[in-house]
């Protein structure tokens, strides 16, 4: 395929955003990069017969960060913990957002974070477009009840 | 930054909490120290991914049998597994590849290394006929973004060599100079008529019991495949009956570094017992 970016040149660009991506999912940074190393690590295994390996990444981290979650919630039984530095950085609408399921969540930080179209946003999330829409209308009219609040 | 946002869903309706939203989040990362990653754990990563899915995997099949041995590969349907079955003089349309007379045969349960990538740069899963000439210099393969997978030990390499694996870490492997490597291009696999069922895996650490016996080794079997490339299988078996229970020594167990650590080089036995029919 020409034109296509090494594996090496693809980490070295995309690792930064995809930390960011993960850190709004997560709350913490250590486990941003956790969850991000292990996104890139499976794309490695596969890296030639990956297609698009932004969008792998992108679902990758998804997938990643939701586990993290779903972890978080069994061992611990408590609300997700507040974000490392969460004094300097409390800020009611980013606490709105991770009150968000993770559906919305997620759909919140693609669109906003990454700045992806509806369609690159229903292909992270793997559902249709139309549901990738109604999510996002769903999040954002949640959103807006808060931040008017 | 609203640039999607007027052709999709959320539209220019809500620019002002997409502003809001944006700048909690630039805010938000201002405070992210993120480093530059290690893209050296990506790899260690990467490799446990491999070893991984290699120890679970997918049942294969190998079966190796005399001079002029097919390969014929077929995918196992449903089963997301893959199946491997390598036949003696029975032609390349041999789907069950019966193991020839006199000769063994080789059942792995294990990935060939680097098989996907190879296998379809060269059509994919199907009949692969014997090279006249098996790759005979010890490829160095460097452990990269697609090729580490393949960093294993060669088929047929010269007495007294250095193996280099410039993997991660690096890795030298002697190989003894008394090794004699099993031919299949030349040789018949013929337990009886070799003095020691060590003789495919001198080199190697082995362990043998007594019959039927078992021999585990840490090489790979190799499978040809066209341009005079070799495949290298994993966890194989050789079943042959004919393994002389006097060449059998007690069982001993050593297990030693052996080639890169990314190689999925495991285990290799040999089993006394009838060869089953094709």
């Amino acid at each position: 395929m020409a034109g296509r970016p090494s594996f090496d040149d693809l980490y070295r660009d995309r690792f930064a955003r995809m930390v960011r991506l993960a850190f709004v999912l997560v709350d913490t940074q250590e486990e941003a990069e956790e969850v991000v190393q292990d996104a890139f690590a499976a794309l490695l295994t596969r890296f030639r017969r990956v297609e698009n390996p932004d969008a792998y990444l992108r679902r990758s981290v998804l997938n990643g960060a939701r586990q993290v979650l779903r972890r978080r919630r069994i061992v611990r039984r408590q609300p997700e913990p507040r974000t490392e530095s969460a004094a300097l950085d409390f800020n009611h609408v980013l606490d709105a957002v991770r009150r968000l399921p993770h559906r919305q969540r997620a759909a919140i930080v693609l669109r906003f974070e990454m700045q992806l179209s509806d369609a690159e946003i229903a292909t992270a999330l793997r559902v249709p477009v139309g549901t990738a829409k109604s999510t996002l209308h769903r999040a954002i009219a949640r959103l807006r009840l808060e931040v008017e609040q | 930054m609203t640039k999607k946002f007027d052709r999709d869903s959320a539209g220019a309706a809500d620019s002002p909490l997409a502003g809001i939203l944006a700048e909690a989040m630039s805010r938000r990362h201002r405070q992210l120290h993120t480093s530059q990653g290690s893209i050296h754990d990506v790899r260690m990563r990467a490799r446990r991914i491999t070893r991984r899915r290699t120890a679970i995997g997918v049942g294969t099949l190998v079966a190796v049998g005399t001079v002029g041995a097919v390969a014929v590969a077929t995918r196992n349907g449903g089963s997301g597994g893959q199946r491997l079955v390598i036949g003696a003089n029975d032609g390349a349309s041999s789907a069950g590849a019966a193991p020839g007379s006199d000769g063994g045969y080789w059942e792995c349960t294990g990935l060939l290394n680097g098989n996907d990538e190879l296998l379809a740069r060269n059509g994919g899963w199907s009949a692969y006929p014997m090279p006249s000439v098996y790759a005979t210099t010890l490829p160095t393969v460097v452990a990269g973004d697609e090729s580490w997978s393949s960093t294993t030990v060669p088929y047929a390499i010269e007495p007294s060599t250095t193996a280099v694996f410039e993997g991660t870490p690096s890795t030298v492997v002697e190989v003894a100079p008394t090794t004699t490597w099993f031919d299949a291009t030349s040789t018949t696999y013929d337990p009886s008529a070799i003095p020691s069922t060590t003789v495919d895996f001198a080199a190697f650490p082995s362990t043998i019991v007594a019959f039927p016996s078992t021999v585990s080794s840490f090489l790979p079997v190799p499978i040809p495949a066209p341009d005079h490339g070799v495949y290298y299988m994993s966890d194989c078996t050789h079943v042959d009956g004919l393994v002389p229970a006097d060449t059998v020594t007690a069982p001993t167990t050593t297990l030693a570094p052996l080639v890169d650590p990314g190689a999925d080089v495991t285990t290799t036995s040999i089993v006394g017992g009838t060869p089953p029919s094709g």
